[in-house]
Formats: structure tokens, sequence, C-alpha cells
């Protein structure tokens, strides 16, 4: 970047952290990410082919059995890998990590191989197999700050780096440090219960920072070895067959 | 005598690929023909900034493009008998805007991105790109909008050059 600050010589590391004991699948970061990167609707018939396109999607998990039966919802988007399978395999070098970790898609340099969509464990990246359409007045909607990606082109959750790349402009110009809740992805800042956290890790003392080396905290499918950006907290509850085994309390006990 | 004719053939093809080669530029970025000439030159001698009616280019992303109310302002009373003028009026009165082509634009297929406040924070003149339109009615393309131009440039001022800085 123009001017860069020398005082902060370590750039920023992005990384989300999903707490899910707060996560309720309301969905709302979906429909959020779908408003502000200009996701289309792929349509029933796209759907059918297991085309739809959304960045970030609530996986829900049936956990336990019986009484202790219990549902866990993950929002999963891309989890922005150190060591991405899908990087490697572009032949075009249309994917690559930058320098603050964030796992960029090059819309204009993709030629759509999928040889990325394949090697994602993820599956978080979607490919357009048509030109969709916005008709109108839903092209009023369209974030004018993101790309209206077209046919053949691979595309995956960005940790909106429109926002990232426009907060940083912002200090650039102010010629002031970034400040560290600055940016948040549209996800997180839609997130009711405040499940999805996005920060730096490169932060120095910062509660990101310091939160993000919890060992307690988990990723998806740790046994690939792709060191994911995005890390989970395991959902903690008491089972409800030991919540029946404890002594009924009357309830004007616990009034009084 | 088949040798020859395929010879004659190899010329011909060479000479069109380099005729395409030249007008090339021309082809794909053809200056668009305005609905209305809207002299600059004029304006700019007036004494008029270009930020008064391209009025954000040191604040955001695109500098903006004054709507025909805007020119009204000014002609309401200014000038209001020259043709280019009542043409603008006659539009300002149907409430319905100049349908201007746009000169400087990336091709949706680029997707990419140029952010005017930047290049403003960072120095550079309206100018440098668009050319001194005091000599000029309506804006031609003056620098071609490929990559090579954008990181020429970024090399020689050390700004990013990382994909990711435009394309997004």
């Amino acid at each position: 970047m123009l001017n860069s600050d020398s005082s902060t010589n370590v750039r920023p590391r992005w990384a989300m952290i999903v707490d899910l004991n707060a996560c309720t699948g309301c969905s709302a970061c979906v429909v959020a990410c779908r408003a502000e990167n200009n996701i289309p609707i792929t349509g029933p018939d796209e759907a059918a082919y297991n085309g739809t396109i959304q960045w970030m999607r609530i996986e829900r998990n049936w956990k336990g059995r019986d009484r202790d039966f219990r549902v866990e919802n993950r929002p999963v988007n891309c989890q922005q890998c150190d060591d991405a399978p899908c990087e490697p395999v572009c032949p075009v070098l249309a994917t690559y990590t930058n320098a603050e970790g964030v796992s960029v898609q090059v819309y204009n340099r993709c030629v759509g191989t999928r040889y990325c969509g394949l090697n994602c464990p993820y599956q978080a990246r979607f490919f357009n197999w048509f030109d969709y359409a916005w008709p109108s007045p839903l092209d009023v909607q369209l974030n004018p700050d993101v790309s209206i990606r077209t046919r053949g082109i691979m595309e995956k959750c960005s940790f909106c780096i429109q926002r990232i790349n426009a907060a940083e402009r912002q200090a650039e110009r102010e010629k002031r440090p970034l400040q560290a809740d600055e940016i948040q992805p549209a996800c997180a800042q839609s997130c009711p219960a405040q499940a999805l956290i996005f920060g730096d890790i490169h932060q120095p003392g910062g509660r990101f920072s310091q939160a993000w080396k919890d060992p307690g905290l988990e990723t998806l499918l740790p046994e690939v070895g792709t060191r994911p950006k995005v890390r989970y907290a395991r959902r903690v509850a008491t089972p409800r067959s030991v919540l029946a085994a404890a002594p009924e309390t009357p309830v004007a006990e616990v009034e009084a | 005598m088949l040798q020859s004719i395929t010879r004659w053939k190899y010329l011909l093809l060479s000479l069109l690929l380099a005729g395409l080669g030249t007008a090339w530029p021309r082809l794909t970025h053809p200056t668009p023909v305005q609905p209305l000439a809207f002299p600059h030159s004029l304006h700019l001698q007036a004494g008029l900034h270009c930020t008064d009616c391209h009025r954000y280019p040191a604040q955001a992303a695109s500098a903006g493009l004054p709507g025909v109310q805007e020119c009204a302002l000014c002609h309401a009373r200014l000038r209001t008998q020259t043709p280019l003028v009542r043409q603008a009026l006659a539009y300002a009165r149907r409430g319905a805007e100049i349908p201007w082509r746009p000169v400087y634009r990336f091709s949706a297929s680029a997707h990419v991105r140029f952010p005017h406040n930047m290049h403003i924070a960072a120095g550079f003149a309206c100018s440098t790109c668009h050319g001194d339109l005091r000599k000029e009615t309506t804006a031609h393309l003056l620098k071609p909008l490929n990559m090579g131009v954008c990181i020429t440039c970024h090399r020689q001022y050390g700004a990013s050059t990382e994909c990711q800085n435009c394309h997004y």
C-alpha cells in the first residue's frame, strides 16, 4: 500500500472464531453474506445439481441420542486455510493467500478449471455455471463495491475483502494505524448472538489474538492438515439426562 | 504457382494482423459519441474546477457524475439560448437524465476497482489520467485502460501490486 505505516511493521492476519455456544442457527449471516457479496440465486434446477452458491452456510449436526439428542448449528464459510489445498492446484494462480492471510480469489484470472473446488475439503468454493441475472428491481440491491461474477468463474468467501480494503485505505488516508475493531465482515456484523468474531491474530495484546490461542478451539477436519483460520469454540451443554436426574425443586421455592 | 499463392496469403494475413494490432486499442475502446457535446474547455476556461461538478474524487471511489439538475443550477439563468444548453434544459424539464456514455470504464470481465480517493490522496492530479480538458470538448480515452498502465505506475510509486488490491 502507499505510504504504509512504518510504526506497525507486522501486517495484520485476519481470522475468525465461531462460538457454537452462541450460534442459534438463525441464518442471518447467510442472508447478510448474500446481500453484501452479490451472490446470485441459482434457482431450483441448479440446486438439484448441487449448484447452489452460498459462501456461508449453516450445517445442522444432530448430536447424541435418545433424551440427550440435540442440534448443533455450525456456520461454515471458506476456512481461509494457511495450507490451502485449493491453491497449488490452480494452473493460472487465480487463488493465493495474500500477505494478510486471506485466501483470495482473483476473478479476472480464473479460467474455470474447477480444480480448486474439487480439492477443497470444506466444499466452500462455488462455480458460476451460468451468468445469473438480477431482474429489476433486484439489481438495485447490488453492492457496487463487489464484482458481479460472470459465467465460468469460481467464487468463495473472501472475508469481505472489500471491507478490509476500504478500512485500510481510510486509515491510510487519515495517516493513522488501523484499529482492531474497525473491520467486520457482513456475517459477523449481522450475527445477533455475536457468535462470529472477526479479528487480527497478529494484534499484540488484543482480545482476539489472546482468544485465538485457546487450545479448546477446534478446526474442521484437522486430519487434512489445512490449518484453517476459522476456529470453532465447541458447544458445551449439560446433557438432558443429567438435567432430568437432578432433584426437582418446587417452583415456589425458586421464586421465593 | 501454388507456392506463390500461399506466399501471398501469408503476406496478406501478416498485413492484416499488423493492421489489427495498431487499430486494436481504437477498436476495443472507441471514443463514444455523447448525446450532447459537453464543452469541458469552455467550463474550465470560465474558471470552474473539476470538483465543482465531479464532486467526490477525494472522498469516494467514484468521482461522481453531475445530474442534469446540477447543470440547471447555473444554466437556468446563464446562457439559456445556446443550442447545447437548450438541449440540456429540455432534459431537465422532462425530468430525465442525459444518457452520457462512459469513456473511462473497465470491462465487466476485468473485475477491477479504481478508487479515485486513494489516487488523489497520493497527490495525483486529475490531468495525470484524464489529460488537459481545458483544450477539449468531450473526454476521450487518453490512457489505454489495461493492466500494464496500472502496474507500471504502481511499481514506479511503490504502491501495492497484489491482485486483491484492485481485483475483488
